[in-house]
């Protein structure tokens, strides 16, 4: 059970459903496991995310997916601070977990796996079976739709 | 300076690169995303009912294909089947008296179940679930001794009925206490309503509550799974009475405390259900109580 926590981030990264990201790592092990006579030991982990993988894509096109990402407060700096900077912390915060939610699948993946997992682009481009440049270029279109949340405030 | 930009993002730029991508204009509003973004909540994959599925699944029978053999054996088959048959009415008839299922924890033990629905509820120590296989597809029923953790398939309603208060869910993860010396109620994700003595709360995500003096008091909860569902479970508790945590204790432990004090103290704080001796020093240290083991037992006293 080595790789569980990374496919349900997987998937959670993907989904931004955490109900469905546990079914889907759950079957994707169960699929694992029943083909294991087939599937070498060093073939395994890129097998596991890639059935993860089409598990999502078959769920995606039955049903739309209520995705909710949840930032946790901000570390308290020492500094006091007054409450309406507090609140503008907090339209901050939701402005951005909704654009995180927004984000094409695909740039939210890279992105947060960029930024929670600290994966560099090469990695995140061997686990996808993309090109370093193809990561590059999902960060790039991802930041840039990110930045659009100050337009808004 | 896009170049300068991935290569921080990779924590591969040298110094100059950095202070020249800080430099930029807009640089600071980029970082505050980035930064923020660090914060997102990633919830924590359910191993325990993820292993518990992985098991059941594995371990369903295979159609096994029994050759028939000759005629002569007719007469044993008829026997046989007959008796099936009354193994089948008396089970049946006990059947017909109580066709509940119950899942028990004793001391020591936590258990992940899948209901028929495909809600997963998990036991902690010492804690007791029963539900009607029958109907539970039309009626979600759950009656609940102790506590235990939901995850609930989205649905019709469901029912967790307690000695000590009803609670309602609207589809969604939640956790409820519900011993002889409380009932607390914890929504991780969704909605679920708390019903007690004629008063009804309605908890969303993070918020909790707690049935004291004849009313529900809204609690803090910071956490996105109970911690004694944890992979390094433990106990947290803010000003509760030693009393109750020591009952935890016991739960957790298999022991019997007797706890030799002469007034009940708050606690505030946690221990591991995995280290008895880290437990016991963080229950006692706070206000120099001194303990001894012996066996199964525990004291707990005061010099």
């Amino acid at each position: 059970m080595e790789y569980s926590d990374r496919i349900f981030r997987f998937l959670y990264y993907k989904s931004g459903n955490e109900g469905l990201s546990q079914d889907l790592a759950q079957e994707a092990f169960l699929r694992t496991w029943k083909n294991c006579k087939q599937v070498t030991l060093d073939k395994a982990k890129s097998y596991l995310f890639t059935i993860a993988n089409n598990l999502f894509l078959d769920e995606v096109k039955h049903q739309k997916v209520v995705r909710k990402f949840q930032l946790a407060a901000p570390p308290k700096s020492s500094t006091r601070k007054d409450g309406q900077y507090l609140m503008e912390e907090q339209e901050f915060k939701a402005k951005l977990e909704d654009a995180i939610a927004q984000l094409p699948e695909g740039q939210r993946l890279v992105f947060l796996m960029n930024r929670i997992e600290k994966m560099k682009y090469k990695d995140i481009a061997e686990l996808l079976d993309i090109s370093v440049k193809a990561v590059e270029k999902r960060m790039s279109l991802a930041l840039k739709s990110l930045r659009g949340i100050y337009d808004k405030i | 300076m896009e170049e300068n930009l991935h290569k921080w993002l990779n924590q591969e730029a040298s110094p100059e690169e950095e202070a020249q991508l800080r430099s930029q204009e807009g640089f600071e509003e980029m970082e505050a995303i980035i930064k923020t973004s660090e914060q997102l909540q990633v919830p924590a994959f359910n191993k325990m009912a993820a292993w518990e599925q992985l098991k059941k699944q594995h371990s369903a029978p295979e159609t096994k294909v029994i050759p028939m053999k000759s005629r002569r054996k007719s007469i044993a088959w008829i026997a046989a089947a007959a008796a099936a048959l009354a193994l089948a009415i008396v089970a049946f008839q006990f059947g017909l008296f109580d066709n509940r299922t119950t899942f028990t924890t004793l001391a020591q033990q936590k258990e992940a179940v899948q209901l028929p629905d495909g809600s997963y509820v998990t036991l902690n120590a010492g804690s007791q679930i029963r539900y009607n296989e029958m109907n539970f597809a039309e009626k979600r029923l759950i009656e609940l001794k102790g506590e235990a953790y939901f995850v609930v398939k989205r649905g019709g309603g469901f029912l967790v009925k307690t000695n000590e208060g009803l609670v309602r869910v609207l589809g969604t993860n939640f956790n409820v206490y519900a011993r002889k010396d409380g009932f607390e109620v914890t929504c991780y994700i969704g909605k679920v309503e708390a019903r007690n003595e004629g008063q009804i709360v309605e908890l969303t995500s993070g918020q909790a509550v707690e049935w004291e003096e004849n009313q529900f008091i809204e609690k803090r909860n910071v956490f996105e799974q109970p911690k004694w569902m944890d992979g390094a479970p433990e106990s947290i508790y803010d000003n509760v009475p030693l009393s109750k945590v020591v009952g935890e204790l016991e739960r957790q432990f298999g022991l019997q405390v007797d706890l030799d004090i002469k007034e009940d103290y708050l606690y505030r704080g946690g221990f591991p259900h995995d280290d008895l001796q880290q437990a016991m020093d963080n229950i006692t240290e706070v206000w120099g109580l001194r303990y001894e083991q012996d066996g199964t037992r525990m004291r707990i006293w005061e010099e």
